[in-house]
């Protein structure tokens, strides 16, 4: 067995973009076949296989960013046998990181001041430089730093985790959030009725009131672009992290149609077969965080969306003897550099005055 | 009015494209001696094809391909004689081949180990030089070495259009000129600098015309054609050894390639140009002209084929073979001596990678 790392294809890029692959797992290569098409910052070439062999794992999907020296094909050299007949293989290939991931990492990579020498160190002693904090001159690491890290215990962040980390870190230096909190009595549902596809129909109803609250701001340049078309990201939780699919044109969509996006989503999400077009391009996110425990939160805007809605775990509140309201709870938070308190808290009330209907009519 | 001075710029061709003598055939050019040129021209292709192999999967560093130029190097190397002094720039695999240099050696250099330039051909030829623009200096001052020492021994020296633009480009020809040096300047003017076309390089209308301010004749040679090359460095060469002359010749190729494996010229190069400059293809013109001759053949090719291709993997082996040497010797190859300043950065380096 042996394990090709992607070479630095130009001059000091950081990583490549995976175009096509050219093969797959299973196949008989020989030496100089090509392999796969990748994309750096340079140029979009082949790369040939090192060596003749069997193929027995695909690091990254077409898509993927995959960083230099990073494990990119396993070859099982043992069998180089030519093969007569159909071969069962499988092809499923394994994503072992996701491209928000590496996209953020390129950023924090961007920050990270050391000698060459130094970042040679920290590859050797397998130390991530952008969690090293630096003591040297104008911020440099220096070789200590590097040695210091390696004494520090734990893991660190990789794969979802650490795109969540990043993410956040983001918001954090960026926005300036406000949250809003208030409750949708929909004591009229019953009960019945379907709360994420109620909450995405309430969300459209409000944007429609209020269409800024549907729009990208870039910070650098100052530009807001309010967005004619409602993406909406929905927050699912797994075990390895977060996950924010994306679901195209809600504006547009039946009830019965969300709710089918939504299960596909899930389960994508769940065997991780989501392509990674399908986490980006959210123009209002939505975190349904009331399934397990939790009222109300202050939900975190994820550049460059100007607003996150979150809803809460049903309240029941007694307004007289023997009688019960249920209560959803909401908390909207929005970037108050570019939205006013008035602005949020109209399209919340046209949002509450949508949800708290008994049914809405199909259309 | 009066006219004070008149020029003009011959361009050379011997064998044309449809592989047909256009000139009296020269002397060198027995059947024999063009299939040796031949085989250096198909040695040169399969070992860079190779090379960017090697470099997509991480075994050597950046690479520039000399694909579709092989017969600029072939027929320079040529023509060189023994004794003389080659000035290379860096896409000179087929000259150093045939000046003795192994393709091993090659390869440890562009996988950036500073013992590939330690040629085991016992020339005297200097190392790659990547600074464009820097090699006709050297030659330049290797060539008044040789007249000062009075030695029947000339420099031949290469660079890209790009560099023509280049102060000491015009630096090396003037002093050529005036001091009357044994120097030979080729221009292999593949068209383009990395992005930059011959026609936004220049206005001038040919780049051997540069030759005229500093004193000395240029001219144009179709770099498809290895024996007109061959023919016409050849004699300039020994133009300069007996007669202490310079002379400035431009190379029209065209570069079947990116500029270097970090580059995509798909980004700039037109549509259609590449597959339209292929029809003039040096390996394929004098191949077709040697079939014509019915000293070669089908099967000939093919076994030319294999011996190049095996020669190749076992000149990969042999680089395969090398042991990465650990960072501090990179500056075990700048001084006789090293100086104390770099002594304790080297020891720095050494005990980091400890």
């Amino acid at each position: 067995m042996s394990i090709f790392y992607l070479p630095d294809l130009g001059e000091g890029l950081a990583e490549a973009e995976i175009r096509a692959w050219h093969v797959k797992i299973g196949d008989h290569v020989s030496v100089d076949q090509p392999l796969l098409s990748v994309e750096t910052a340079k140029a979009v070439v082949d790369v040939p296989s090192p060596t003749a062999g069997r193929i027995v794992k695909l690091h990254g999907q077409v898509g993927d960013a995959i960083k230099t020296h990073a494990p990119l094909v396993e070859f099982d050299e043992e069998d180089r046998g030519t093969v007569v007949g159909r071969l069962e293989v499988g092809d499923h290939v394994i994503n072992e990181k996701s491209t928000a991931a590496s996209t953020l990492l390129k950023e924090a990579e961007k920050t990270v001041k050391a000698m060459p020498a130094v970042r040679a160190l920290a590859k050797q002693l397998n130390v991530d430089l952008s969690h090293v904090k630096p003591t040297g001159r104008e911020g440099q690491i220096t070789a200590e730093d590097v040695k210091q890290a390696t004494s520090m215990q734990g893991e660190v962040l990789h794969g979802v985790r650490l795109a969540m980390m990043l993410a956040m870190e983001k918001s954090h230096r960026e926005v300036v959030p406000v949250t809003v909190f208030d409750e949708a009595d929909v004591t009229a549902w019953a009960g019945a009725d379907d709360i994420t596809v109620r909450l995405i129909q309430a969300i459209v109803a409000g944007i429609k009131k209020v269409p800024l609250i549907n729009a990208w701001f870039d910070s650098q340049t100052r530009k807001l672009l309010v967005q004619q078309e409602i993406h909406l990201g929905v927050a699912m939780d797994t075990t390895e992290g977060l996950f924010v699919p994306v679901l195209r044109n809600v504006e547009k969509r039946s009830a019965k149609e969300l709710r089918e996006m939504i299960n596909q989503f899930k389960k994508s999400v769940q065997d991780r077969t989501i392509a990674p077009s399908d986490l980006q391009g959210a123009t209002f996110t939505l975190s349904n965080i009331g399934s397990i425990a939790g009222h109300y939160s202050t939900p975190i805007i994820l550049p460059p969306m100007v607003s996150i809605l979150a809803s809460g775990k049903w309240r029941q509140v007694v307004i007289s003897k023997g009688e019960v309201s249920l209560r959803l709870p909401l908390s909207l938070t929005f970037d108050h550099r570019v939205l006013t308190g008035g602005e949020a808290s109209r399209f919340l009330e046209a949002l509450i005055a949508t949800l708290i209907l008994p049914s809405l009519p199909e259309n | 009015m009066e006219i004070v001075a008149h020029f003009e710029i011959s361009y050379y061709q011997t064998l044309n494209q449809a592989s047909q003598l256009v000139s009296d055939s020269p002397d060198f050019a027995t059947p024999d001696h063009l299939i040796h040129l031949y085989r250096a021209m198909v040695l040169n292709r399969v070992f860079d094809t190779k090379a960017i192999a090697l470099q997509r999967t991480g075994k050597i560093g950046t690479y520039p391909s000399t694909r579709g130029q092989e017969a600029v190097f072939v027929g320079m190397g040529d023509a060189l004689a023994k004794e003389d002094v080659f000035v290379p720039y860096y896409r000179d695999t087929a000259v150093l081949l045939q000046r003795g240099v192994t393709m091993a050696e090659i390869l440890l250099y562009w996988s950036g180990d500073e013992q590939g330039n330690c040629f085991s051909s016992g020339s005297e030829d200097l190392p790659f030089s990547i600074p464009v623009g820097s090699q006709g200096l050297l030659a330049a001052g290797i060539a008044t070495a040789l007249k000062i020492k009075k030695e029947k021994r000339a420099v031949l020296t290469v660079c890209g259009d790009g560099a023509t633009s280049e102060g000491e480009f015009y630096e090396a020809i003037n002093v050529a000129g005036v001091w009357g040096l044994p120097v030979v300047f080729v221009i292999n003017n593949n068209q383009w600098a990395i992005s930059l076309s011959r026609s936004a390089q220049t206005a001038a209308k040919t780049l051997a015309q540069k030759a005229i301010a500093a004193g000395f004749s240029g001219e144009q040679v179709d770099g498809n054609d290895v024996i007109a090359v061959r023919e016409r460095v050849g004699a300039a060469l020994k133009k300069a050894r007996e007669e202490q002359v310079p002379t400035l010749i431009e190379i029209l190729s065209y570069r079947h390639s990116d500029h270097t494996t970090a580059d995509d010229a798909s980004r700039y190069e037109p549509t259609g140009m590449r597959d339209a400059e292929w029809k003039k293809e040096p390996i394929q013109r004098l191949r077709q002209y040697l079939e014509g001759l019915n000293v070669w053949n089908p099967s000939s090719e093919e076994k030319l084929q294999e011996e190049c291709v095996a020669q190749v993997e076992e000149a990969v082996n042999i680089f395969s073979s090398i042991p990465l040497r650990s960072p501090e010797t990179m500056f075990d190859h700048l001084y006789e001596t090293l100086p104390d300043v770099y002594v304790k950065q080297r020891e720095q380096v050494r005990s980091d990678h400890e």
